[in-house]
């Protein structure tokens, strides 16, 4: 298993879309949002433990420690892999305490922002992590699908959130999982990738074609692939 | 009144210095406290409300206003406590137990006090046993549940059967919303309201208060 410390982007745009902007943003808005992203480079932490892991098709996907990913939809994006990686990545626990303090300090604008800021930065976080993956797999001349994460999309059950916590030793960032399959700190993400020869390499890195909540200012979808 | 006029105009701005300024001046006015805050601060967050709903205006512009509200609002809840004025209604609310997201009910929270309800908030991760001993304990017109995933919304229905089982369910309206809930999950969980944001909570909360009182 490996671990690796990030330096990532806010890109302030992208909050502000998030924000629910389209166009014109008021100047104060726009200045509130900027200073924000600066002050938010000083307690985000972004870390990521990841590991590589061989299976078995046998009942679903069959792993090392004989857990089994048994959800078709994702049984059938991963089934041709040769290999899947595992990661688990987080920004770590100061931005939490930062949106909760504002929120209960009554500044919502403030707790809303940072809480924008941290979905913006675990989404960069992703992407990239993916490209690099990507990359490797290019160069290898295979392939990587999308993130499949439990819990969202097409992985309907978020209990196999336990399979991909006792694959990676998640201590070593900070990430622990609740009772209920929730990942704290709360700006942290699970996911899955299946890389190999038959594997087409996804447009995205995150496809939300399976998601049901089609009014979500973070969909994307982009249903097809590149070889 | 100018000056409510006034506090509401700066409100809807979101200058919350020049809200505290007038609110302080209509003190020393000597306006009635529950006036100030029924015509110039929830009347401003009304309009706020729908200028959301209609979408001239974004969430930020909402949170903006809402901090305005809240400046105002400190000055005022000391004497208005003091006088013993009363609330459009008490609201109980938290996310049900298993789910420690709480965006959405923080900002259903905040409508809430911005239209005059009193909201006790229980945070995160409420066991349907601790909802059930704030309705013993406060005795709120509406009890307000959120949670964001398919997971964690059953423990909405568990909550209200723990109601039923305490002899409390005729007695608290009992609201229902969050990223994965629905309007026929609401009615099949046996829920008064459904709301898909918090601006539509706050309209449906006066709604069902207005029915149950």
């Amino acid at each position: 298993m490996q671990v690796k410390n990030y330096q990532i982007e806010i890109d302030k745009y992208l909050v502000l879309k998030y924000l629910g902007y389209k166009d014109k943003v008021p100047k104060d808005i726009l200045d509130e949002v900027g200073e924000c992203v600066d002050e938010s480079y000083g307690f985000i932490k972004p870390a990521i433990c990841f590991d590589q892991l061989k299976f078995k098709f046998k009942d679903g996907i069959l792993l090392p420690d004989e857990s089994i990913i048994k959800v078709q939809y994702i049984v059938e994006v991963l089934k041709r892999s040769d290999y899947i990686v595992m990661a688990v990545m987080t920004l770590g626990k100061e931005i939490e305490d930062k949106i909760s303090t504002f929120f209960a300090r009554n500044d919502y604008m403030k707790g809303m922002i940072y809480d924008v800021i941290g979905n913006v930065g675990l989404e960069y976080m992703g992407k990239r992590f993916w490209q690099e993956l990507a990359e490797v797999a290019k160069k290898d001349g295979i392939g990587i699908t999308q993130s499949l994460n439990p819990g969202t999309g097409g992985w309907k059950d978020i209990k196999d959130q336990s399979i991909i916590f006792n694959n990676l030793n998640t201590s070593l960032i900070g990430v622990e999982l609740t009772d209920a399959f929730m990942m704290k700190p709360m700006k942290s993400l699970s996911m899955v990738y299946g890389i190999g020869k038959a594997v087409k390499t996804s447009l995205v890195d995150h496809d939300c074609a399976e998601c049901p909540l089609i009014d979500c200012p973070y969909r994307k979808e982009v249903a097809k692939c590149i070889n | 009144m100018a000056i409510l006029q006034e506090i509401s105009e700066n409100l809807q701005k979101g200058y919350a210095p020049k809200v505290t300024e007038l609110v302080k001046q209509a003190l020393n006015n000597k306006l009635d406290p529950l006036q100030i805050l029924n015509d110039g601060l929830i009347n401003g967050m009304n309009i706020v409300g729908v200028k959301f709903r209609n979408n001239e205006i974004y969430v930020p512009e909402v949170l903006i206003a809402a901090r305005a509200m809240y400046a105002g609002l400190n000055i005022l809840r000391p004497i208005l406590t003091q006088t013993g004025a009363t609330y459009v209604g008490r609201v109980v609310i938290g996310t049900v137990k298993g789910d420690i997201h709480d965006i959405g009910k923080n900002l259903v929270k905040m409508m809430m006090e911005g239209a005059g309800f009193e909201v006790i908030d229980l945070g995160v991760d409420v066991s349907p046993e601790k909802f059930v001993d704030a309705v013993k304990n406060y005795k709120p017109d509406i009890l307000g549940m959120s949670a964001l995933l398919t997971t964690t919304m059953l423990n909405m229905k568990d909550t209200i059967e723990a109601l039923k089982s305490e002899n409390l369910r005729d007695k608290v309206v009992v609201m229902v919303g969050g990223a994965a809930v629905t309007e026929s999950y609401a009615v099949e969980i046996g829920a008064n309201g459904y709301a898909r944001d918090s601006v539509s909570a706050v309209e449906r909360a006066k709604e069902l208060v207005l029915n149950y009182k």
